[in-house]
This record gives C-alpha cells, structure tokens and sequence, in this order.
C-alpha cells in the first residue's frame, strides 16, 4: 500500500512536470525549450548512446558519496565526542564549512586533469563537509544518560561508538546525504561540464554547442533520473538500516 | 554473619564545573550485606542518584572508598547493573536486543545472548515484545526491560534510580510486585533510590535518609517487616510511613541547613 502510494506519488509528480513543462514550452515559443514529447523522443533515441555517460557520471557520484560519506561521519563522530579534537575541529570547520567549494574547480583542473580525479575530489569534499557537520551535532546530541548506561554494563569507547553513537547519528546522515544528492549532481554537472568530454554533463553541454536542443534535453531528462535514482537508493538503504525510528510523512 | 556486598566509608564526592564546584556527598559512610534490599530517600538534589554512580563504578569519590564485594572498585563492574530513571535502553535496538547488550558487551555470541535474554524477558513478562523497538512499550514495560537485561546478566547487585516514579499507579503496583518477587527469587543486593515513602517502606529492609547539600546520611531505619506486596495492608508498614513522613517533614533536628528536605 505504501509502496503503491509512493509509485502513484511519482506519476502524479511527472504528469505536473511534463504539464507545466509543456506551458512553458508553448509560452515561450523558442527552440532552446523543446515540447516534451520532442525531448522525450530524443531521449529514447539518444540513450543507447547515453549509456557510457551515464555510467561514469553515476560511478563518479556514487564513489564520491561514499568516500564523503564514510570519512565525514567518521571525523564528524569523533569530534563531536572528543573534548580535545572538537576544541580543533569545531573552529576549523566554521572556518571551511561556508566556503562554496565549487570555485575549486579550476584549481582541481590543473592539478588532477580531466578524468575522473576533479569530480570525484570536488564531490566528496561537498558531501564531506556536510556530513562532518551533520554527524558532529549529532554525536553531541547523544544523551549522557544512555551512555552512562551502556557505560555501566562495562562498554568500552569502542563498544559505546558502536551500540550508541553511531546508530544515534545514522538517521541524521542519512539526511544529510538526502540533502546532498541534489548538490553533488549540480557539482558533477559543473565539473563535467567545462571539462573533459565524458559523463553527462559534457554530453548536455556538448549537444548545447551543437545548437541541438532536442538532444540536451535528452541529456537534461538524464541527468534528472540521475538524481532521481541516487534519492530512491539512499531510500532504499536507509529504509534497510533504520528501521526503529518512527517514519515521518 | 552474612558478607558485605558494599561498603562506602567516608566518601565525599565534589563535581567541579567551570564557574562552581558541587559538594554532592559529604563523609557518606554506608555498609550494605549480600542480598540485602535497602532504600535511600532523599529530597532531590541531595546526591542518591550520585550514591548509585559511584557504586556502578561511573564515578570515582573524591575522598573516602568504595568497596563492592570486597574489593576496591576500579571502575563498572559486570556484575553490578545499574538502571537509570529513563530505563537506559536504545531506541535502536529491538527489545530483545536491548536485553542482550550486556551479554554482547561482555563478548558473548549473539544466538547465546539471545537466548539468554529470551529467558530475561521471560522473567520478567514481556517475551512476546521481542521483536518490538522500545518506543512501542509503555513506561511500566520499559523499566521491565531495564530489569530484563539486568537478570540477563546475572547481576548479583542491582542499583535502582527512582525505577517507578515516572509510572501511573497501578502499573506501579505491579511493578512493586515484579520487583519484590524477583529479588526474592534471585536474592541479589539491591539499592533504590526513591523520593517516595511508600516505595523506601515496601521495598527497604533498611531505609537510609538523606540530606542535602552536601548529601549526608540523616538516619538509618530498621524495616523488617518489608518482604512481600501484603506488608502494605499492615499496621506495621502504615506506622513505617508516618514516622519516614515525620522524620522527612520536619526540618530535622540538630541540623544547619534549612531547605533540607522538601517533598
Ligand atoms: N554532572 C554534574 N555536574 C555538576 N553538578 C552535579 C552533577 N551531577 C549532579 N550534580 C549536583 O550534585 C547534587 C546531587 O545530584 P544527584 O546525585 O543527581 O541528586 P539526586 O539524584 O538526589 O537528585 C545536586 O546538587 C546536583 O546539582
Ligand atoms: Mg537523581
């Protein structure tokens, strides 16, 4: 039942979208905004030749998630439960945490070249950032009490990152990485974009140059069931791994 | 003459905070026998709850020594559980789980954990919640597991924070009753520390009073009568409780402070 609501939610979300789009479409009247069914044509011809793109815009975001992901919580946790690191960390993470790291991009470019490297260092760095945040307030939140309680069952530090800390903080993650899904397309998008000629963002970008606005949005309607797909896995998993709290919606 | 299970002798305990320090226990001398259940009472803020961390091993005293079982505590000790007024248990583990976790700390493989702790819920009356998650049991269930992954532990020293004071009435009683018939059957020592009367006098062969500020012991009372559920209905246990009632009330004789003892 859920399940068929959630489906049913997605169709009704499309139908808006395809509605709205076409309104602006015919508003607008300019070949830079296709009819829908124009771009959605194109897509179904353009994605055999798609496939490659998408496969190395998807590997470069799912490596980056999870190596901004793990590396994030593991600082975050940690600072936020140490006295010593957090007298560090916290002020150093006020300092980094606002900068837009985008503007690295050019930097990254010289210094990593145009394969994979810059996406993947850029993305990572974004979802890091906001993972170590997130997972620092979170270990802060933790209730001395429950700990207390687990501490007097003779839980080592080890034992009380493990049975309390990092569960407590799992549901905070994983929003964060919710939030960060649609960052990290924009990011992928730029990167690939002014760089290199693989991943989705060159084929748009590409297809831009060419003036064949039926084919970028191919790419576009790609790049979307891109984000799409990455939201409903960190669903997926987080419906797997947290399954005791209360569900919102 | 049975064996000391606790022994506190001149304990004092400061907690010292950025702007201020806390004189929490002051010269807190206390003996308790093996399978001995006592009760502290106190008004809140005099330290009891301070008395049960520094028995579990959380906290080290100031001055003073705390032996537990004869030996001079280093820090938690596996046998001794203590359990919190919010129960202690993580919402992110199923019921059974949570009843488990001593177990699994101490090392011991999950299947015979579980089981163990099957056998704890058992006991105490809630296996058919297993598989929940805490934030579906009620307060009365909750402290039920609390004792639950106690008795998974085998503990021979059980320290209670105000176990029941967060429960309506009648789960109350049940709970007294719970509390009563497992200590009988498993003759661990037991610390309760309570803000209530009637629960010092039913579940208190010894009741230790306190003051506060710094935490003293006030007065020890004898409570023999205290045993089984029915000692409530006796003229004896009423008798217990208007004279704890008295000695609480009134803003005790030959001593300083004023705010004593408010309840
Ligand atoms: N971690 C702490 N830091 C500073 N003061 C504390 C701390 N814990 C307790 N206290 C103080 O010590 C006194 C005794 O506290 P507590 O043992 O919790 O009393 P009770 O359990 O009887 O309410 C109180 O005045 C309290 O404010
Ligand atoms: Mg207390």
């Amino acid at each position: 039942m859920a399940r068929f609501k959630r489906i049913l939610g997605y169709v009704a979300a499309t139908v808006v979208t395809l509605l709205f789009w076409a309104g602006l479409s015919l508003a607008i009247d300019n070949p830079a905004l296709p009819m829908p069914q124009v771009a959605l044509a194109q897509f179904a011809e353009s994605l055999p030749a798609m496939i490659p793109h998408l496969w190395i815009s998807l590997y470069r975001i799912v490596v980056s998630m999870v190596i901004g992901t793990v590396s994030g919580t593991i600082l975050g946790l940690f600072i936020g439960r140490s006295h010593l690191a957090d007298l560090i960390g916290a002020p150093l993470l006020y300092v980094l945490y606002p900068i837009p790291k985008i503007v690295f991009v050019p930097v990254l470019l010289v210094l990593l070249g145009l394969g994979n490297a810059p996406a993947i260092a850029l993305i990572s760095t974004v979802i890091f950032f906001q993972t170590v945040v997130t997972a620092r307030a979170a270990a802060k939140s933790i209730s001395p009490d429950l700990v207390q309680s687990v501490r007097s069952l003779g839980a080592s530090r080890i034992d009380v990152a493990r049975h309390v800390v990092f569960p407590s903080a799992l549901p905070s993650i994983f929003t964060a990485l919710r939030i960060s899904t649609g960052t990290a397309v924009a990011v992928l998008f730029v990167v690939e974009s002014i760089a290199g000629n693989t991943g989705v963002g060159f084929y748009i970008v590409n297809a831009w140059g060419r003036i064949d606005y039926a084919t970028m949005f191919a790419g576009i309607i790609a790049m979307a069931l891109l984000g799409v797909f990455l939201y409903e896995v960190i669903n997926f998993v987080e419906n797997r791994l947290v399954r005791w709290a209360p569900k919102p919606e | 003459m049975s064996k000391t299970a606790i022994e506190l002798s001149g304990v004092s305990l400061k907690y010292r905070s950025e702007q201020k320090e806390t004189l929490a226990l002051d010269n807190f001398s206390l003996e308790v026998a093996a399978g001995e259940p006592i009760a502290i009472i106190g008004a809140s803020g005099c330290g009891k709850t301070s008395v049960l961390n520094l028995i579990a091993g959380l906290l080290k005293p100031t001055s003073g020594t705390v032996k537990v079982m004869g030996e001079a505590l280093s820090g938690p000790r596996s046998r001794t559980s203590l359990i919190l007024q919010d129960y202690g248990l993580l919402p992110w583990k199923t019921v059974l789980d949570n009843a488990a976790l001593g177990l699994i700390i101490q090392k011991m493989p999950v299947r015979e954990a579980r089981a163990r702790a099957t056998d704890a819920l058992r006991t105490v009356g809630i296996e058919e919640f297993a598989r929940s998650y805490p934030r579906e049991l009620s307060g009365g269930m909750s402290q039920r597991l609390a004792m639950a992954r106690a008795m998974a532990l085998d503990s021979d020293i059980m320290l209670m924070d105000e176990p029941l004071s967060a429960l309506d009435a009648l789960t109350r009683e049940e709970l007294q009753k719970t509390l009563i018939d497992l200590w009988q059957h498993h003759s661990y020592t037991q610390v309760l520390v309570t803000h209530s009367i009637e629960e010092a006098a039913l579940l208190g062969r010894r009741i230790v009073l306190m003051t506060p500020r710094p935490g003293r012991i006030r007065q020890v009372i004898e409570n023999p009568g205290m045993g089984d559920l029915d000692y409530r209905h006796t003229t004896e246990f009423h008798d217990m409780c208007r004279m704890l009632r008295e000695l609480l009330m009134n803003k005790g004789e030959g001593s300083t402070t004023v705010e004593e003892v408010v309840l």
